[in-house]
């Protein structure tokens, strides 16, 4: 056998396992959730095509809107605020203190609960009359009842949640920085504050980018902690669009409109990452 | 060699785990009344003869666990199928049996509300069951009228119904005597109108401890959707348009009926943020309750608690109406019929609508007539109180939507409860909402 | 350094310290709080902490739990699954890695970017075909369902071709001249090269499948087939009112998670660093 050509075969064999996974639950599906969104179509019954119904439908839903910035509003607020908490935990357990080792375990052992568990615990912390924080400070915070006390709520259950993991990012890259850059700042007289305006950060730009990004997107697919903590409420103030497809695909049993929903969710994420990336290197020049 | 053997020998073993791991063996789960799981207690020496079934329902608490005694009882007893029961959360319950059924993988035997048969009966998901009744001698004029009515469609019906059940008020009879605001029939004191009602419970605030409540109800879930539609209902508002396509809820009953609930809340006389109304009336903390006839088993147990179970009150006179429902019990088609289990069915469909005397331990309202007159019955404490009022329950319109209506509104009324909107946002909402549905469907 | 910049330092550690060490012990407390109230006796009222905190302790939950839902079913189902998936993943990974990295063919740089991009689709946004497909496949509510899509995941194929770029090609060649097929250079010489790559897949792969939730939420119709996070709420909802029994569901399903965390802390944390860094 020609030597290409069984060197193509055999590239192709060992791709073939993962291929066969990708193509049937990754690529497929998004061509045919893309399909769906110009039927009207349920489990159970037959499809009928009705063009860009569907579009017209979704892009006049104030609900969809209102389910798309709650979305957009928890990227905004967490994303930010999770790398940063997620860098000063790492700058603080990469210092040469005693016990930092410690503390990196304790900070980043919520990480490995699962969700239920985590919002399970939180709910117990926020509720009203009965619940951790209602008892202690005897005072009675609906938090996840009123409208922005939920959205701190959550971002806080999430924060504990997740921030353990950017904060082992942030580690990893602060480590990489070489101690003689720090050694030969210090010997010029920079103070602590230079230090870290003027080496680790910028040292730091791409661990930094690369955590935002990673935390943008998964903030963008939040729907267990709405879902479980406040069912997306109250009224529809903590509805995510995750969540929203779910309810107009599964209990609506609206199909064709929510892969509608569901491919403007995805053309969303993909403006945004990019969108991300191409002003993080514009400030980088 | 031997490293790749060993490694494919490994993942042979896992995967053939995950797949006999995969079919549902045979029942033999722990106790009654854990959630989705199988009820049914200990196999019978002669489960072979019998025709396995699978059953679906989404009764928990109370309700579940009188239902785990009633399919023990049955599979005890010298019938055809052998039940196997599974119980889901009932937020979940209809997302998971409507999925099943539109794949043709639904359990043989389920629960479902007499007003969610609409969407199922219009899906094609339900067998008809005419010609099996009448095979195991089952005559529909033996329930109640409003029953029958519900469950036809197109000159078939396709349900049997065990119950109706109604919303009630239940009045703490200790707590009101102590405030003498009991009648010489130890009744409360109030005539059936929204003014009267108002002044009784605002005396009852005025008397009672500043940690007591004069009504307790749960503020979210479906109880405030209850109260809402015998409220509407009792004013003659229709939800719905003659030709099933408009929504009719910018009208002004559905304005009382919401300003009605919005009074209740303002005036703390049904305070808001309670996540188990029916826990704080068994803690003996609210002079009254907002609960169904499904509360009686919980207050019943519950020590020293005096209570008296009352129809829902006529707050608004056109109408004499209160909210009601029914469970009855579908045949859910399969992919491949079988004639047997379709009889054996009918067998245990037939012998629970015999015995809702049982049912009707949890309060619910049996859905045979002669259950319904039988001394036994009458019996029961506080039935006789109420159970008439089951002959004028309003159901929903018979619609496809209720499943996402009652989603959506549940929704608005939670936020309406908790001060997120006012009755004119929640009135509009709730006649966009259910408009938006309807257009949906069609 | 003088004198009072030394000082400036010590107070400056100290208050670090402080600030660290209180928001570590507030950031410890749930869990904490979490175990102690699963051993505490059915119906003790878990807000009010003085009670939690000392005895009476008792293990009884533990026991009484199995009997109110079928926790070893979920636990076996999250374990089963998340085992397969990170089996799979792999095997698949690395083969599929290898053979972008170290083999020259036809469309390989298209097919890198293609699978590349398959990072950027979320999979809520696919969550419908996907189901659909499940139904078509006959695999509704079957172990099956739970585990394959996560097998389509990109992230393990990337890391694993960045690493094999990593290693020097003439180690490749060298084994190619020795007669060595692409299978058995890739079993022998780079697979056991790569095992920290492989450690760090393993790791976030296992972890990604235990905690998923809205997949196993949609594709699995009844209890039986809950994982873990799935069945955990269900069982919290009919519980409303105590606290201990949910508290104890959570210790056991935190349990294996737990044990992994303190002996494979180190592990872990590497894996993570080294996906970051390298993906």
């Amino acid at each position: 056998m020609k030597e290409s050509v069984k060197r193509n075969l055999t590239a192709w064999l060992f791709l073939a396992p993962y291929l066969v996974f990708f193509i049937a639950f990754l690529a497929f599906p998004i061509f045919r959730g893309f399909g769906l969104s110009f039927f009207r179509v349920s489990l159970g019954r037959p499809g009928t095509f009705v063009g860009f119904d569907n579009y017209v439908r979704v892009l006049t839903d104030t609900q969809f809107w209102l389910s798309l910035s709650n979305t957009l509003l928890f990227v905004v607020v967490s994303t930010p605020l999770i790398t940063a908490v997620g860098f000063t935990m790492a700058m603080f357990v990469n210092s040469k203190l005693k016990g930092t080792a410690i503390i990196r375990s304790v900070y980043f052992a919520p990480y490995v609960l699962s969700m239920a568990v985590v919002t399970g615990l939180w709910i117990f912390i926020f509720q009203p009359y009965l619940g951790l924080l209602s008892v202690l400070t005897g005072v009675e915070m609906f938090w996840l009842s009123t409208r922005w006390l939920a959205w701190i709520a959550i971002i806080i259950t999430t924060t504990w949640w997740t921030v353990g993991f950017n904060m082992i990012l942030c580690l990893a890259g602060l480590q990489d920085i070489p101690e003689e850059v720090y050694e030969a700042a210090r010997i010029d007289g920079a103070s602590r504050t230079q230090l870290l305006f003027q080496i680790t950060l910028p040292m730091m730009r791409p661990v930094l980018t690369m955590v935002f990004m990673l935390q943008a997107i998964q903030s963008f697919k939040l729907f267990g902690q709405t879902w479980l903590m406040t069912g997306g409420g109250p009224g529809n103030h903590t509805r995510t669009i995750v969540q929203y497809i779910y309810q107009i695909g599964f209990i609506e049993r609206n199909m064709g409109v929510s892969s509608t929903m569901s491919f403007l969710f995805f053309l969303v994420v993909l403006l945004f990452t990019f969108g991300q990336s191409k002003l993080l290197s514009f400030t980088r020049n | 060699m031997k490293k790749i053997i060993s490694v494919v020998l490994v993942m042979i073993l896992v995967v053939s785990l995950a797949a006999c791991a995969g079919q549902d063996s045979a029942p033999g789960a722990p106790a009654p009344g854990a959630p989705g799981d199988s009820g049914a207690a200990g196999a019978p020496a002669e489960s072979g003869e019998r025709v396995h079934l699978t059953f679906w329902n989404m009764f928990s608490g109370g309700d579940g666990d009188i239902m785990t005694e009633m399919v023990n009882r049955y599979n005890a007893g010298d019938n055809q199928a052998y039940i196997e029961m599974t119980i889901f959360p009932s937020e979940e319950y209809y997302v998971r049996l409507i999925t099943a059924m539109a794949t043709r993988t639904a359990p043989d035997v389920a629960v479902s509300h007499i007003t969610s048969l609409t969407e199922f009966v219009t899906d094609d998901f339900l067998s008809p069951l005419d010609d099996l009744a009448a095979a195991a001698g089952l005559s529909w004029n033996e329930f109640s009228a409003n029953l029958v009515e519900g469950v036809y469609f197109d000159g078939s019906h396709f349900a049997i119904p065990i119950d109706t059940h109604v919303l009630l008020m239940h009045f703490n009879v200790q707590i009101l005597d102590d405030l003498g605001m009991l009648d010489a029939n130890g009744r409360p004191a109030f005539a059936e109108n929204g003014d009267d009602f108002i002044r009784f419970f605002r005396e009852v605030q005025a008397g009672l401890d500043g940690d007591m409540m004069p009504i307790s109800g749960t503020s979210q879930g479906e109880l405030p959707l209850y109260l809402w539609y015998s409220l509407f209902t009792q004013q003659g508002g229709q939800m719905i348009s003659a030709d099933g396509r408009t929504a009719t809820l910018d009208t002004p009953e559905n304005h009382n009926a919401l300003s009605f609930m919005h009074q209740l809340i303002n005036e703390d006389l049904w305070p808001r943020a309670q996540a188990s109304g029916a826990q704080i009336f068994v803690a003996q903390q609210a002079a009254a309750t907002f609960n169904g006839n499904w509360g009686i088993p919980m207050f019943t147990a519950a020590e020293g608690l005096d209570f008296i179970s009352l129809p829902f009150p006529q707050i608004f006179g056109q109408q004499q109406s209160v909210f009601g429902d029914s469970h009855t019990l579908i045949l859910p088609r399969q992919s491949d019929e079988d004639p047997a289990k379709q009889a054996a069915a009918m067998d245990f469909m037939n012998w629970m609508a015999d015995n809702t005397i049982l049912w009707a331990q949890a309060g619910h309202v049996p859905s045979k007539t002669a259950i319904v007159d039988s001394a036994e019955f009458n019996a029961l404490p506080h039935r006789s109180a109420y159970a008439h009022s089951a002959a004028y329950a309003t159901f929903y319109p018979k619609t496809t939507v209720i499943t996402g209506m009652k989603a959506s509104f549940v929704r608005i009324f939670a936020s309406m409860i908790n001060g997120e909107y006012d009755v004119a946002q929640a009135q509009e909402l709730m006649q966009s909402e259910l408009q938006r549905l309807l257009d949906d469907a069609h | 350094m003088d004198t009072t910049q030394r000082k400036n330092i010590s107070v400056f550690r100290v208050l670090l310290y402080l600030i660290a060490i209180t928001v570590a012990l507030l950031w410890l407390f749930p869990i904490v709080w979490m175990i102690f109230s699963s051993l505490k006796p059915f119906g003790t009222p878990v807000a009010f902490l003085d009670r939690v905190f000392s005895p009476p302790f008792t293990l009884d939950n533990y026991f009484l739990l199995p009997q109110r839902a079928p926790i070893w079913r979920w636990t076996f189902n999250s374990v089963l699954v998340a085992g397969v998936v990170t089996a799979g993943v792999l095997v698949m990974s690395s083969l599929a890695g290898y053979a972008l990295s170290k083999i020259k063919f036809k469309g390989s740089k298209i097919l890198f970017v293609v699978i590349a991009a398959g990072l950027m689709v979320p999979i809520e946004a696919i969550v419908i075909p996907l189901f659909l497909t499940i139904i078509d496949l006959n695999l509704l509510n079957t172990h099956v369902s739970l585990i394959v899509p996560s097998f389509a995941a990109p992230l393990g194929v990337l890391i694993m071709k960045q690493y094999y770029d990593s290693i020097p090609n003439e180690l490749v060649e060298a084994a190619a001249i020795d007669g060595s097929s692409y299978f058995r250079t890739w079993f022998s010489v780079c697979l056991p090269l790569s095992r920290s790559a492989l450690a760090a897949v393993g790791i976030i792969t296992f972890t990604n499948s235990w905690n998923n939730f809205l997949w196993p939420f949609l594709a699995a119709q009844n209890s039986r087939m809950f994982t873990l996070p799935v069945g955990l709420p269900v069982f919290q909802d009919l519980h409303v009112e105590e606290f201990t029994m949910p508290m104890t569901a959570s210790v056991f399903a935190s349990i294996p998670a737990l044990l992994v965390f303190i002996f494979f802390q180190k592990q872990i944390v590497r894996g993570i660093a080294m996906s970051g860094i390298k993906g």
